[in-house]
């Protein structure tokens, strides 16, 4: 066996140290990467498929804080965050084993009705209506940063 | 040779040395302040939806109480409020513009009336600060003037100064002809003020919403806002979950927790607390709280409650404070007074009405209507839209006195306990009908504390 020579030994040394320091600064920065945090709504999310839900019902896609609306005519989405401050809307009714008559803010008492227009409460303005679409895959796709007409439907 | 050899060795030594700098750190991290507040420590951050700053506070105050159900954390956050640098690990960089108490008169323009949020127009009730500021409460302006037309210095009790100089503002509503006045300046004795002047003004400006509280038990409360809203109890000690609040030091809220339930003792961390003794002009806390062991609990509340010189009726010592004082009464109405008895909105008769008449009610229409908006703030109460309920002589809802169906009932604001309130209208009451303000009734109705 080659004795090892000392600028080997030092080499060796030196990388173990090197190996040694970026693992330890590296677990550290994952450790902070993965701490516990309320996430920023993503501007897209998908929402299943559509066999998945009944017509008519109501859901609230957590993901993208939206409820996924199925009627007789097809697929849209409410934003759930009040136009007022931001709380997040509560739907009184579940639009399947009783109607949907509307949304309601835990916050200060803003009131929609089923089509997310304003009716009562400090909140400035309706509810948006969000674009829902089809992916390659046959998912639904819920976008929060495309804003659409109260009367489009996605037909799926 | 050996300089070779050395030469070698400096590559090894500076990765030794970055090691050691990268344990360091480790180390430090490791045994950060913060961890010591949790079992399973982690950082933990809200981005509320207010600002989209993130912020970290709740990595220590991770078990704080969410200070209302209209100020949810993931919306407002802890910045908007309490200032300091939310993103800030490190326990004094982290309070670097902490703002201790957001309610404080001093700070409150930014924090609880930033974004108009309780700064707005009249017309939409929001402008909470800038009434008051302008009530006799924050002013003091009744109790100045007084002093100043007891001892010379001013011929009448019109209220000219208050604590701090202040003006009327556009907007307010129809105040029903109450006496006002336009301006306060700032209240600071002329040199040649009789001395007992420059005494009160040296020991006796401590009861408005700016002056500190006494540091003693029955008196620990917040200043500004938070003093009415942020409840105390009488030994001033926390008994939330922040892990950060020590639970042995007297001087701190109950709970971090805003609210409209608002018990009479709160008030009485100020009102009924002691006397000024004029001869000196110093402030004499009341000898003879707290109650003795002896009495029941009814006749503690009273004792407490009231001092010894005053006829109060049986709503007086059973209901709250607030459950008969109008926001627009406790919380000023805009408009500048030289004296509680000018600002005054309620009398029995709101409640009870006339020999002639039942009590001022409406019928709750607009689901805009502030009734509805006041409930919602109120755990005790329920209110809809159809509700008939009391309303004072200028149209100030009163959302928790509801006529159901031939009774008229009150629910306690603080605690829920309802009551159904007997009417003058059909009682054997014989009081003339041109003499119904509170002091007649107290003629036959008052307990005397004695």
């Amino acid at each position: 066996m080659e004795p090892l020579s000392r600028r080997k030994l030092f080499t060796g040394l030196r990388k173990a140290l090197l190996a040694a320091t970026g693992a330890l600064a590296a677990g550290e920065a994952a450790q902070m990467m993965a701490h516990s945090s309320q996430p920023e709504p993503p501007e897209s999310a998908t929402a299943g498929k559509p066999e998945d839900y009944a017509a008519p019902s109501l859901t609230f896609v957590r993901d993208v804080r939206a409820y996924l609306v199925r009627d007789a005519l097809g697929f849209y989405a409410l934003d759930a965050v009040c136009s007022h401050l931001g709380c997040l809307v509560r739907a009184v009714g579940d639009g399947q084993n009783s109607p949907l008559l509307g949304f309601e803010c835990p916050c200060h008492n803003s009131h929609y009705d089923a089509q997310g227009e304003r009716i009562s409460g400090p909140a400035p303005r309706g509810l948006r209506y969000l674009a829902v679409e089809l992916d390659s895959t046959g998912n639904l796709i819920i976008h929060r940063d495309r804003e659409t007409h109260p009367d489009d439907r996605l037909i799926a | 040779m050996r300089r070779v050899a050395l030469a070698g060795l400096w590559p090894l030594l500076a990765t030794a040395g970055l090691l050691l700098v990268v344990v360091g750190a480790w180390l430090r991290e490791r045994t950060a302040p913060w961890r010591r507040y949790q079992d399973d420590p982690q950082v933990r951050a809200v981005v509320p939806s207010l600002t989209g700053q993130r912020e970290l506070c709740l990595t220590c105050h991770w078990s704080i109480e969410e200070i209302s159900p209209s100020h949810p954390v993931e919306v407002v956050g802890c910045v908007a409020c309490h200032g300091g640098v939310g993103i800030a690990l490190d326990e004094d960089l982290a309070h670097t513009g902490l703002i201790r108490n957001p309610g404080d008169l001093s700070v409150a323009a930014q924090t609880c009336g930033g974004s108009a949020c309780h700064s707005g127009a009249p017309a939409d009730h929001r402008d909470h600060l800038p009434r008051v500021e302008r009530s006799i409460q924050a002013t003091y302006a009744g109790a100045i003037a007084y002093v100043l037309r007891a001892f010379g210095v001013q011929p009448d009790s019109v209220a000219r100064f208050g604590i701090y100089a202040v003006q009327s503002y556009e907007g307010p509503p129809d105040n029903g002809g109450r006496p006002v006045v336009e301006a306060l300046a700032a209240f600071q004795p002329a040199p040649d003020a009789p001395p007992l002047v420059q005494q009160f003004a040296g020991n006796c400006l401590t009861c408005h919403l700016s002056a500190e509280a006494i540091q003693a038990p029955y008196f620990y409360r917040a200043t500004g806002c938070s003093a009415c809203h942020v409840l105390y109890d009488n030994d001033g000690l926390y008994k939330g979950g922040d892990p950060t609040l020590p639970r042995d030091e007297p001087g701190h809220m109950r709970r971090h927790e805003l609210t409209t339930a608002i018990p009479y003792t709160q008030c009485n961390h100020c009102h009924n607390r002691g006397n000024y003794e004029l001869p000196t002009m110093t402030f004499v806390p009341r000898a003879d709280i707290p109650a003795p062991d002896y009495l029941n609990a009814i006749e503690r509340r009273v004792h407490e409650y009231y001092q010894p010189i005053g006829q109060f009726t049986l709503c007086e010592w059973e209901l709250d404070c607030v459950d008969c004082h109008t926001r627009r009464e406790v919380m000023g109405d805009g408009y500048l007074y030289s004296s509680q008895r000018d600002a005054r909105y309620t009398e029995c008769r709101t409640c009870h009405g006339t020999l002639d008449a039942p009590p001022l009610s409406y019928t709750i229409t607009d689901p805009d209507d502030l009734a509805l908006r006041l409930a919602f703030l109120n755990p005790n109460l329920e209110l809809q839209v159809g509700d008939t309920i009391l309303m004072t002589d200028l149209g100030e809802p009163l959302p928790h006195v509801v006529w159901r169906g031939d009774r008229l009932e009150l629910t306690m604001k603080a605690t829920g306990q309802r009551y159904d309130v007997p009417l003058v209208l059909g009682s054997g009451c014989q009081q003339r009908p041109d003499q119904q303000e509170s002091h007649y009734c107290h003629v036959c109705h008052a307990y005397e504390r004695e």
